[in-house]
């Protein structure tokens, strides 16, 4: 099936904070629509859609039956029962990430997209980083020779609301930041994970989930990553946080800091130094290719198994933790 | 002993080693007054250059009336024989980190010395350099409230060519124990006691093209996180680059050594010349002279210096649990490494 007018794609939820970055993205894009929001919390909702100056949907099969495609950016644990009802109702779905909270979520949700003859794309906006991708290229053409090991950070700040508690983020930094990072070493090295070790706490601010996390994952041919999760950028820092990789080969090393391309404010105002990423938006680099998957009826660049195998990692990295030794994922 | 000056004997004759010959040079209350090693070339050679006695032998030198103080630079499995003879011999003894490659070693290091009633004082020189004063001021004064996680970073190109032994790990350790072992005794003399250690890395196998790299997670007694990195897989034009970074939960500090050197110098290469320099980053007092002249001090007026050898054996038990995580790919308890 091609299509002529613009793809349709409607935003459930403005829980996670990245929704208003897709929202902008849509906008900002010629043949993607944002033809509407459903959002529990009819508050955000409707703010949302006179923000972004769109339709607010107080029934969710009104708006799938508008639309082509969603974008799902509720709490993790409600993931679920938004991508089946959108697959039941024929929508294709980009989904935040992780995947789910737990493997049996993530194994229903891809099935019923499989059933529906839907995509399911989970949202690792890091692929499509310029940098990233020169990363990749040079590991592929042998530029620094084989993998050694890796050593990587996702850090950030504590964020608010449903991401610090248990029941609907399923965790906390671990959950939060370490699938990024999974994805990523899966998709530039192709290996998979097969062990990992993981040590965590709550040692930053007083709240329920952990804060800090240190996991050290083991491929399957036998180079090894570690990968520091934390929320650890206090609230002064200048930036929200950073993806950083330290790629050893048995030629040579590469240094990234895909977040570098920043400029740096000062203002007494604020009283605080800020830095201003000029570098390319990820995120509408995202939506076009998940716009584009649709348009051409294609299959989605980062699919629903890509997002349960970083999940993985992430639940055994909890098993880790408690039994104080390393897992087989 | 107060004002009286030391006559120091210089065992190993490499690159550290001609580092405190130079550092000695400059210093007052201190006479350069022998030097020893394997080969008689860099005997002859630096003998000659600081106008001192070359002893064929480290025995010899250590026999001399007139030396006071040993100072030994050789590779990290003769620490311990050269230390027991320079203490049975009543010389003080200045030594090079690691203290010795096995913690019964260090051990009879630190009961021969206090029998023989000499000083033994291990050059865990990061304690001077000082930025990491600083930082561990900064952290000790409470500007990031708790810390919660930490970073380190050390390393660069590899140091096998010029130093083949470090490429045995049996003899070395690799740079688990001769290189992160600074950054273990950092944190522990900042952050206190480690409880358990997880490593990867390279380090046991016998390092081709002189290789190496690790990545070492502490969980400190206190519940404290700390990643510490190591490698020597950079290539020659990378300069020596340290970093620490520690988050607390009112802050966070950041040292990159790369960002703060205040001198890069550009040019195109003649000849055989090199084009790329590194980074200079002078200091007034160099951390080195900053060390033995405290060690100096130490002998001096008989004081207890702030890197005890206990300290060293420290250091070094978090290095051997590092390497023994590698070899079992378990969490391994510092308390269990005897």
């Amino acid at each position: 099936m091609t299509f002529k007018s613009p793809v349709k794609l409607g935003i459930l939820s403005f829980a996670h904070m990245h929704a208003y970055n897709y929202a902008l993205a849509i906008r900002a894009l010629e043949n993607v629509e944002l033809t509407g929001i459903w959002d529990p919390n009819a508050y955000r909702g409707t703010e949302a859609a006179r923000q972004f100056q769109t339709h607010f949907f107080p029934k969710l099969e009104m708006l799938l039956k508008e639309v082509d495609g969603v974008i799902i950016c509720a709490e993790n644990a409600r993931h679920k029962e938004l991508v089946l009802a959108s697959a039941e109702a024929g929508k294709h779905i980009l989904c935040e990430k992780p995947i789910a909270t737990t493997l049996d979520d993530a194994d229903e949700m891809i099935q019923a997209c499989e059933k529906n003859s839907v995509q399911l794309q989970i949202a690792f906006p890091m692929r499509y980083s310029p940098s990233v991708q020169a990363l990749k290229k040079h590991v592929e053409a042998g530029d620094i020779g084989d993998l050694l090991g890796v050593s990587s950070t996702n850090h950030g700040q504590i964020p608010p609301g449903w991401f610090i508690d248990p029941d609907q983020a399923g965790g906390g930094a671990l959950m939060d930041h370490t699938v990024h990072l999974v994805d990523l070493l899966r998709w530039i090295f192709k290996k998979e994970v097969v062990e990992v070790y993981a040590e965590t706490g709550t040692l930053l601010h007083d709240i329920p989930v952990e804060d800090t996390g240190l996991l050290s994952l083991s491929f399957e041919d036998g180079g090894f990553a570690t990968v520091d999760c934390s929320w650890s950028r206090p609230s002064s820092f200048p930036s929200w946080g950073d993806v950083m990789m330290r790629v050893y080969g048995t030629q040579g090393v590469i240094e990234l800091d895909a977040f570098s391309q920043s400029l740096t404010s000062y203002n007494d105002d604020r009283q605080k130094a800020v830095q201003h990423y000029w570098g390319t938006d990820m995120d509408e680099a995202m939506i076009v290719d998940f716009a584009s998957a649709i348009r051409e009826g294609r299959e989605v660049s980062i699919t629903g198994l890509d997002g349960k195998k970083a999940l993985e990692v992430a639940l055994a990295a909890y098993r880790s933790t408690q039994e104080g030794k390393p897992v087989r994922v | 002993m107060n004002k009286e000056v030391l006559h120091i004997g210089v065992i190993g004759l490499g690159f550290m080693g001609q580092v405190h010959l130079e550092n000695y040079a400059k210093m007052e209350g201190v006479q350069i007054q022998g030097v020893a090693d394997l080969i008689e070339d860099k005997v002859d050679r630096l003998a000659t250059q600081h106008r001192c006695q070359g002893f064929k032998s480290a025995e010899e030198l250590i026999a001399d009336r007139a030396i006071n103080v040993v100072d030994i630079c050789t590779p990290t499995p003769t620490h311990r024989d050269l230390a027991l003879l320079a203490a049975q011999n009543r010389k003080h003894i200045i030594c090079e980190k690691p203290i010795a490659r096995q913690i019964t070693e260090a051990q009879e290091m630190v009961q021969t010395a206090k029998e023989q009633g000499v000083k033994l004082l291990i050059g865990h020189v990061v304690r001077f350099f000082p930025e990491y004063i600083k930082l561990r001021e900064l952290v000790l004064a409470g500007e990031i409230g708790t810390p919660g996680i930490v970073r380190t970073f050390r390393g660069g190109a590899s140091p096998i060519p010029q130093a083949s032994w470090y490429g045995n790990p049996e003899e070395s350790g690799g740079l688990i124990v001769d290189m992160l072992i600074h950054d273990f005794d950092w944190l522990r003399w900042t952050f206190g006691e480690v409880e358990h250690v997880y490593a990867r890395g390279l380090s046991l196998q016998p390092l081709k093209e002189g290789q190496d790299l690790a990545l070492v997670i502490l969980r400190f007694k206190s519940g404290l996180l700390a990643h510490v990195e190591g490698s020597w897989s950079y290539p020659s034009t990378f300069p020596f680059t340290t970093r620490v970074e520690i988050a607390g939960n009112k802050g966070l500090l950041h040292y990159d050594s790369q960002e703060s050197a205040p001198l890069h110098i550009f040019r195109e290469a003649i000849g055989e010349g090199i084009g790329i320099r590194a980074p200079e980053s002078p200091l007034a007092k160099n951390p080195y002279f900053s060390e033995l002249k405290y060690f100096i001090k130490c002998i001096q007026r008989h004081e207890f210096p702030i890197i005890g050898a206990q300290d060293a054996i420290e250091a070094l038990r978090i290095a051997l649990a590092a390497l023994k995580s590698l070899e079992t790919n378990q969490t391994v308890r510092v308390g269990d490494i005897q």
